[in-house]
């Protein structure tokens, strides 16, 4: 894990290849900054300009919340495709000869999703039961 | 990543939670947005390949999903005040990127996939213009204290009072003219009814109802007003004379007043005149006095019980005092009513 110097300039120009003398900085972000648009990204960004507001984000440029919104998409799609790759073991795994019709119809369900997230650390746990 | 090979389909990309509409503006932005990250995370599951979500799966995401949001915020501000500054920059983030365990070299890629799918914008929709035949008046703008975001003030005519009658007129002629009118139609109006109910002459010899006159009867005596004191000088002679009240030994007392009339009553006065045959002899020293019997214009306004009190006369007998008689003997009683 590397971490680039991030300096005292206030800039919102990617200044962060330049900046510290150290390790050099694997940083490759803003070579994304100025491919997304507004029209790429799937969440508004007032939806998210408004999340990061509730947590005290105020961004200067709206390039940064697209960014954002961004890697919070790739989080989620991450996570879908892993969820995925369960749901299709399970399918496979009982029987190779099996026809099309599973292949179409992958349904997310809770037992492929937990799994998928408590690889990435995160647990949850739903009831069986409502008491 | 590498994207799942299956094209989606373009329906079934995940269901939604219904979630219930509420009345409070704050919590319908709240949910708007909500359901925007919903329709995100749909899509992105239809991207990767699934057909269909179950609920809870969907709303475990979209709550991911936001706490990944606001995540990222947090954090981005706290690294940026831990190096005294207040202004988050790209550094910011992608330091936060990477603490958070996010692969920050695979964006660009992410950012070019082939397989997107574009959302489309939601409609927007106008706001709701009141038309112009149900506005009344027009709003008073905001002074310069206010802040434009806020609403607006109501229709005027939600708190200005506006009386409903019209102002009377109060031109002197016209007040004149309508006084007038008013007194002339009252005149006319109590002169029919009179001739209607009255005694009528009329003025033409054949026609008798077109022209009614009221019939004029005469007085007998017609000096009597002049004679009689006014009402007012009968009251205060009242008042005066039941501060003195004594016993009688009469038996029958009683008293009368005496007022003019219209001509109405003159027949019930006759009848009840010739039922006073039945008096007794008045006390001695009574004088008689003649004009009264022939008075034909008396009202009985108060009928007092007998021996009960001395009969209130009309000390209008001027005559009788004048001859020196005691206010009582010279009381005219007659017997009234029945």
């Amino acid at each position: 894990m590397s971490c680039s110097g991030s300096g005292a300039d206030p800039e919102a120009a990617p200044a962060s290849a330049a900046s510290a003398p150290g390790p050099a900085p694997p940083v490759s972000a803003p070579a994304a900054l100025p491919s997304s648009t507004a029209a790429e990204n799937k969440i508004p960004d007032a939806v998210t300009g408004y999340y990061l507001n509730r947590a005290g984000f105020e961004a200067s440029d709206p390039r940064i919340i697209r960014l954002i919104s961004l890697a919070a998409q790739k989080f989620i799609s991450d996570i879908a495709n892993d969820a995925l790759q369960h749901c299709k073991m399970k399918g496979t795994a009982s029987g190779s000869s099996r026809s099309k019709s599973k292949d179409r119809k992958y349904t997310l369900t809770m037992e492929d999703l937990t799994p998928a997230l408590s690889e990435y650390g995160i647990n949850v746990k739903k009831p069986h039961y409502f008491t | 990543m590498a994207d799942a090979a299956a094209t989606a389909g373009a329906g079934g990309s995940g269901t939604r939670s219904g979630s219930k509409q509420s009345t409070n503006p704050a919590d319908n932005y709240h949910l708007a947005r909500r359901r925007t990250l919903q329709v995100v995370v749909s899509s992105l599951l239809t991207e990767a390949g699934f057909e269909s979500a179950e609920k809870a799966s969907v709303e475990t995401l979209t709550e991911m999903l936001q706490s990944y949001i606001s995540e990222i915020g947090r954090s981005a501000k706290s690294y940026c005040e831990h190096t005294a500054r207040t202004q988050p920059t790209l550094s910011d983030i992608v330091v936060t990127l990477v603490e958070m365990g996010f692969n920050v070299d695979t964006l660009p890629a992410y950012a070019k996939r082939s397989q997107r799918m574009v959302i489309t914008a939601p409609p927007v929709t106008n706001q709701p213009v009141t038309p112009k035949a149900l506005t009344a008046g027009q709003n008073r703008p905001h002074p310069p204290h206010i802040p434009s975001h806020f609403p607006e003030f109501p229709d005027p005519h939600t708190y200005i009072k506006t009386p409903t009658y019209r102002e009377p007129v109060s031109d002197y002629q016209v007040l004149r003219e309508k006084a007038a009118s008013q007194r002339r139609d009252v005149e006319r109006a109590l002169t029919r009814f009179m001739a209607k109910t009255g005694e009528t002459q009329s003025l033409f010899k054949d026609d008798v109802s077109t022209f009614p006159l009221i019939a004029a009867r005469p007085f007998t005596i017609p000096y009597l007003t002049a004679l009689l004191p006014s009402e007012l000088e009968m009251q205060q002679m009242e008042e005066t004379d039941s501060s003195e009240q004594d016993e009688q030994t009469d038996t029958e007392n009683l008293a009368l007043h005496i007022s003019m009339i219209e001509s109405r009553s003159v027949t019930q006065a006759g009848v009840q005149w010739q039922d006073l045959g039945s008096l007794q002899p008045p006390p001695p020293g009574f004088k008689r006095f003649s004009s009264l019997s022939l008075l034909s214009s008396w009202n009985y306004r108060r009928i007092l019980e007998p021996r009960r009190r001395t009969p209130l006369s009309c000390s209008r007998t001027p005559p009788c005092r004048v001859a020196g008689m005691g206010r009582r003997t010279s009381s005219i009683t007659l017997i009234c009513g029945r």
